[in-house]
């Protein structure tokens, strides 16, 4: 592990453009900014990081640094083998425990995931675990989270609407793994790998469609980097869109107002998936006033909701949102649209309802 | 994936070629990895700034000179003498153009500026981003400057090390007096980056406030005729707050180069990434050229990798350009060999001297070999649609001769010219 | 000319490393009027360059056992008297595939005839120690080994040889001795930063200038049968391995790895040569060394080299034969060679060993001088060594915690004091960020430990010896430096301070190094120019 790591940081040649351009030390404590530990020399502290088990959780995951490195160091990737060294500690085992035991990251009966079903009014009009073409893979927050339930809603309108052969997994569904990644939890990863793959596989499944950003990059990459290869197409729900729109099977309507829209790319889409201009493709066919902030497309700004941030350093994150609204407000949008439950949640927050937080799939299923 | 042309290389180089053909209608990749070397620049745009050791007064005349005289430097490749000036002067006049609505840069081909970096020690250019050009020591005379350091910068507080050295390079005369002064700049009040602070001060209501900020202390400061400020004046919209502070502080303003990591040369980046990005380039960023595959003597297709994802995939094309820059950028060191990724190729090993640096610009003059047409050469032979400019070029040593950007933009137009003639 | 200045004192120490440092020492707690003199600065020749490990004995056991006793003592003493700047890492005695099969037994049965204690282990014990160890390794030993900091251990002595009333001069070159008949009567010197000349009287003179004893005693007329053996050593900018590692085999190139600070050490070569200022590493000597090193971890195959350099033994006996000699140290009394009164040399010895070399000498000197004082330094902590609450110092003093522990790791209790003169929160700001060095330390350091230019601060405190060697360091650095002690000329400190980072970096550039040295090269080059005014 740790010959894993300085192989990693080894390159570095300090020239500190990480340093300068990571949203999350730009708004660290002052005295823990001032010790300008870049990657490198954050390896080279492994005793303190066992010390201060929360310092590498100092990172979103965001991967911008990795585009600002002249060497391609994968800061990303450093922190992640930096938290295998505080693993035991309470948050990230507290993280692993609750996957594990009940298939969620809240630690509630995963059998409560086809709730949102009945509150959404779709009772009957979302198969549940059937054998089918098509599964939409909600992930922990959409199941759970009330706000995002809407977006599962809108998806399921969608699929309905394209009279798609669909399913959801219900309790068969589980956590993708993406918190036991970040949390340093390599084997306990691969173990609900292999869990989601097989339920997938059990229903015959060729295509998965996710709202979720991070389940999609999971499903897409992760898994199969650590040697469990999913044998199903594995689409994101813009990818989805957009095709359906080249093959004319849906066609959406304009907006009716003239409101500007805006689009947050999820890092997890755009720097870890390159689904940049799939979005752009979708949002133009339905409003004339797509405006982008300053920081966008690969080049896009974290909102502050990834890497488990939040959940260590809440204040640190709601105020990276609150950045990544002002940028929204600068180019005077009326909308972020996002395809991402943890960009929506972080940035709603942030936004303090100045400015409407949207999904994507919830302004498609608005313009039938 | 298929294009007219695939570039290889994200710098200034890459994105200056790319650039002007898409501009002539191709369709253009352009592949890169992220920033590059290029946003480790200072601000500056040299064309030459040394010959043996000697300060070029004429970059243009030198340049002349240098192609005529010199076959083996890599200005040759421009042509002989005045073909070579022509091609210098078609290519920065072509790119101050291209780039003007996103950055303006100034200067002129014949003189060169000295300009102060943020260490102090001093630095020819011809060219500079405008915010830097009063900055120019050879428009001083007997000037009392004021340095302007930023309370909330994160490591700018060595004014007394900058002056000290600063006024050991100067003739005697040229300054007369040296003032400091600290101030909080707009911005958070953490001590912030020096990107942070510039992506403050980008908004016109931080910038006035800055401005003021310098006009009260001008008040307490008699005398005054020069401020030098951290070059962290805006990012993506410097020209405006540089007119603001113009406006304000009715004396030359200007930002000192900058070492790393710098503001300018992200800056430069962020500019650059538009212009491609206005004329039509695809840009893939994020993906690592990995491999040229060659049948007979020429490219077909490119292997490119996804960083983040390891994904990977095959770029065809008509021609492929290389401008990805020296070893802080595509070519490799392997032990103490410099390695040519794409083709899989050593171009030479380094030798180690004990007397410091010779080393270093013994590698860096390690590069790839090109014909007239700037098209690749293994063994001698050129690959006939794969071509290379910028750093990669290697034969000179950038940091002792001060050729950088002109290096950069020359080869590239260069290359443009091969391609569409 | 010359320009002469007149002080009187009872004892002249030359040189400043451990033992010269360590006599000063001994002889002020005695009660001793010292003054210590240094042609460079203080830990800049063997002492800085060697690999800091403070010897259980373990390493001697078969060769030199003399030697093995003499650390099995003071090893205990050292831990005792120096805690804060000990790191008590433990040995591992490691014999890989192809090592003899027979060294082991051996090597126990040496160390339990000489009092060394050792434990064996079972092979898997060894791996859970050291998970970064090659595999396969057929028997292990567990030894009392611990890394001693050798600059601070000089600067800690100095520091309270000061407090007990002797002096320091530093950058202070002898340049002649003089004699009144056949005794010494005192030195002329030559101080290289004001360019002066000048004389120091002394009642007795001692040398303790390690491998250039021989040649300064030949300026005194006297004759000192000493050998300059060179080491070289590595560093690795990681803790690959946290104990020390010992290959048990005879003793040969790159067969210990000590994990000082935040990097592993390899060591080390052993080659006679002529002149110990000329000795240096050469690509050759890092290769073989490399090499032994990836035998004991594949791990040093993929990181990079930040530094080698090269100390030179004063091995005690003229010709005395690179591993074949003793590690143990002579007395020479010039008197009783009937050469030359009041003048005493110590050659020989090692780092661990230092303490009870000055003890010895000491004794000798101050029953000639008819002096009856016993030594202290064997109960006498040193400066730093009670022991203070890292927490409570994080607390109270509000001291970022990463800082405060590097402060102490280097310091012990001094860091009380250092933290006391930090004034804002941004003193906490680092310097260095690879070594963690904060503003507060350095200005400390500038003002308090014998500093005469911005170089010593690299020994000091430990600045620019990360893996950017200087690229990040060197401008706050002198700018601390030129806010404390304006009168310096600043590029030439900064191409000093390049030019020493470069020394070390030159013989092992390559790969990752070879970057970093590019970005380095490129910022500070405008410095090097000759100026076109």
């Amino acid at each position: 592990m740790y010959n894993d790591l300085i192989k990693e940081v080894d390159p570095c040649i300090r020239c500190g453009n990480c340093f300068m351009i990571c949203p999350v030390v730009d708004l660290l404590p002052p005295s823990l900014k001032a010790l300008n530990l870049l990657p490198l020399n954050l390896s080279r502290y492994i005793d303190f990081i066992k010390l201060s088990p929360d310092l590498p959780y100092y990172c979103t995951q965001c991967g911008e640094c990795v585009l600002y490195c002249p060497l391609s160091i994968m800061t990303p990737r450093v922190f992640l083998l930096l938290r295998e060294f505080s693993k035991g500690q309470a948050l990230p085992s507290k993280i692993r425990d609750a996957i594990l035991n009940t298939g969620n990251i809240y630690g509630m009966p995963n059998e409560m995931r086809v709730d949102w079903v009945t509150y959404a009014g779709l009772s009957g009009k979302v198969p549940v675990g059937v054998k089918a073409d098509v599964a939409y893979f909600l992930g922990c927050m959409t199941s759970f989270r009330a706000r995002l339930q809407k977006v599962a809603k809108a998806c399921a309108i969608l699929l309905n609407k394209v009279g798609e052969s669909w399913t959801i997994l219900g309790p068969e569904e589980h956590c993708c793994g993406l918190p036991l990644l970040f949390a340093g939890y390599v084997d306990a990863f691969k173990e609900i790998a292999n869990r989601n793959v097989g339920a997938l596989e059990h229903l015959g499944i060729e295509e998965v469609v996710f709202t979720c950003a991070g389940c999609y990059r999971v499903f897409k990459y992760e898994y199969e980097r650590r040697g469990v290869k999913p044998p199903f197409k594995v689409l994101h729900v813009i990818e989805y869109i957009a095709d359906l729109m080249k093959e004319g099977k849906l066609r959406l309507r304009r907006g009716k107002s003239k409101l500007n829209i805006t689009w947050h790319d999820p890092c997890e889409l755009s720097r870890y998936c390159g689904l940049v201009d799939e979005p752009r493709f979708i949002l133009k066919a339905l409003t004339d006033n797509l405006v982008e902030m300053s920081d966008s497309r690969e080049w896009s700004k974290c909102c502050g909701g990834g890497g488990l941030l939040r959940a260590v350093h809440t204040e640190l994150s709601s105020s990276m949102a609150k950045r990544r609204v002002e940028q929204a407000l600068e180019v005077h949008a009326d909308i972020i649209a996002t395809a991402c439950p943890s960009c929506i949640l972080t940035l709603e927050e942030g936004a303090k309802g100045i400015i409407k937080v949207k999904d994507i799939v919830e302004l498609v299923a608005e313009a039938f | 994936m298929k294009a007219d042309v695939v570039v290889i290389g994200g710098g200034i180089a890459g994105r200056m070629v790319a650039t002007l053909l898409a501009k002539k209608g191709l369709t253009v990749i352009l592949v890169t990895r992220g920033l590059g070397a290029t946003a480790l620049s200072s601000g500056s745009f040299d064309i030459l700034g040394f010959i043996d050791g000697r300060l070029v007064r004429d970059p243009l005349e030198a340049l002349n000179r240098v192609a005529t005289n010199s076959p083996e430097h890599v200005y040759a490749l421009l042509g002989r003498g005045r073909e070579a000036c022509r091609i210098m002067c078609k290519s920065l006049g072509l790119f101050k153009d291209m780039i003007a609505r996103y950055l303006k840069i100034e200067g002129t081909f014949d003189k060169n500026m000295i300009l102060p970096t943020v260490i102090g020690t001093l630095k020819p250019c011809a060219y500079a981003q405008e915010t830097m050009k009063s900055g120019d020591v050879n428009s001083f005379n007997g000037e009392h400057l004021l340095i302007i350091t930023l309370k909330n910068l994160v490591f700018h507080e060595g004014s007394e090390l900058f002056e000290r050295i600063l006024v050991s390079g100067l003739t005697p005369g040229k300054v007369e007096r040296i003032s400091h002064v600290s101030i909080k700049a707009s911005g958070p009040s953490l001590t912030c980056s020096p990107l942070t602070l510039a992506k403050a001060l980008d908004k016109e209501k931080a910038a006035n406030r800055f401005a003021n900020e310098i006009s009260k202390i001008l008040a307490s400061i008699p005398g005054v005729t020069r401020i030098a400020i951290p070059p962290v004046l805006g990012v993506d919209n410097v020209h405006v707050v540089y007119e603001i502070l113009r406006e304000n502080v009715s004396l030359p303003v200007f930002e000192l180069l900058s070492s790393v990591p710098s503001v300018p040369g992200i800056r430069l980046c962020r500019a650059l990434e538009r212009m491609s990005r206005g004329a039509g380039v695809k840009i893939m960023t994020g993906w690592e050229a990995m491999k040229a595959h060659v049948e007979g003597n020429v490219v077909r297709e490119l292997s490119v990798r996804h960083e983040l994802s390891g994904s990977i995939e095959r770029i065809a094309g008509e021609d492929f350009v290389i401008a990805y820059g020296h070893i802080l950028g595509g070519l490799q060191v392997l032990d103490d060999s410099v390695y040519e990724p794409l083709l899989g190729m050593t171009l030479g090993s380094i030798t180690i001297f004990t007397e410091p640096f010779k080393t270093l610009s013994f590698a860096l003059k390690i590069g790839i070999k090109v014909d007239d047409d700037m098209r690749v050469l293994i063994g001698g032979e050129p690959i006939g649609n794969l071509y290379a400019c910028g750093a990669a070029l290697g034969g000179v040593d950038p940091a002792r001769e001060g050729i950088g950007m002109g290096l950069a933009l020359s080869t590239a137009y260069k290359v443009f010219t091969s391609l569409t003639s | 000319m010359s320009q002469e200045v007149l002080v009187l004192e009872r004892v002249i120490i030359i040189g400043g490393g451990a033992t010269g440092a360590g006599i000063a020492r001994d002889l002020a707690l005695r009660g001793l009027n010292v003054i210590l003199l240094e042609r460079g600065d203080l830990a800049s020749g063997a002492t800085g360059r060697c690999h800091a490990l403070l010897h259980s004995g373990g390493r001697y056991v078969v060769k030199d056992p003399e030697s093995a006793r003499e650390c099995v003592s003071e090893n205990e003493i050292l831990r005792r008297i120096a805690p804060h700047i000990i790191e008590d890492t433990g040995g591992l005695f490691v014999s890989l595939p192809h090592d003899p099969d027979d060294y082991p037994d051996k090597f126990a049965e040496c160390a339990k005839k000489i009092g060394v204690k050792l434990r064996e282990l079972d092979v898997s014990d060894a791996y859970s120690i050291e998970p970064m160890l090659r595999k396969g390794i057929k028997r292990a030993f567990w030894a009392n080994d611990a890394v001693i900091d050798p600059f601070r251990l000089v600067i800690l002595n100095v520091l309270d040889a000061v407090r007990h009333g002797a002096e320091v001069r530093t950058y202070t070159e002898v340049i002649s001795f003089l004699r009144e008949g056949n005794h010494v009567i005192g030195v002329k010197v030559y101080d290289r930063i004001h360019g002066q000349t000048y004389v120091i009287k002394a009642d007795f003179t001692v040398i303790a200038a390690g491998a250039w004893s021989g040649i300064l005693a030949e300026k005194a007329g006297a004759k000192v049968p000493v050998t300059a053996d060179k080491g070289t050593l590595l560093v690795i900018p990681y803790r690959i391995f946290n104990t020390v590692i010992n290959r048990l085999r005879p003793p040969s190139d790159g067969d210990i790895i000590v994990p000082h600070q935040l990097a592993n050490i390899i060591g080390t070569t052993s080659i006679p040569v002529n002149d110990p200022d000329m000795a240096s590493p050469s690509r050759d000597e890092v290769a073989r060394m490399m090499n032994a090193a990836v035998e004991l971890s594949p791990a040093f195959a993929s990181v990079r080299v930040i530094r080698a350099y090269a100390g030179c033994r004063p091995l005690a006996g003229e010709g005395a034969h690179g591993r074949e000699a003793s590690r143990t140290f002579t007395i020479i009394d010039h008197e009783k060679e009937g050469e030359i009164w009041s003048l005493m040399t110590i050659v020989g010895g090692k780092l661990t060993t230092y303490r009870l070399m000055a003890e010895r000498l000491s004794e000798m000197l101050i029953s000639k001088l008819g002096i009856r004082s016993p030594c202290a330094t064997h109960k006498e902590p040193l400066p730093g060594a009670d022991g203070i609450n890292v927490e409570e110092l994080i607390k109270k003093y509000k001291v970022p915690s990463l800082v405060a522990r590097n402060i102490m790791r280097r310091w012990g209790s001094l860091a009380v004091d250092i933290v006391n003169s930090a004034r804002v929160p941004l003193d906490y700001a680092v310097t260095c960020a690879c070594e963690l060095v904060s503003r507060a330390e350095v200005r400390y350091a500038i003002r308090n430990f014998f500093v005469r230019k911005p170089v010593d601060l690299i020994r000091r405190v430990g600045v620019c010896m990360g893996p950017c060697q200087g690229l990040s360091c060197i401008l706050p650095l002198l700018s601390e430096y030129v806010k404390e002690k304006p009168d310096i000329d600043v590029l030439d400190e900064l191409r000093e301070l390049v030019k020493e980072r470069w020394k070390g970096s030159a013989p092992v550039l390559k790969a990752a190094q070879l970057r970093q040295w590019l970005l380095t090269y490129t910022l500070f080059y405008s410095a090097f120019r000759r100026r076109t005014k």
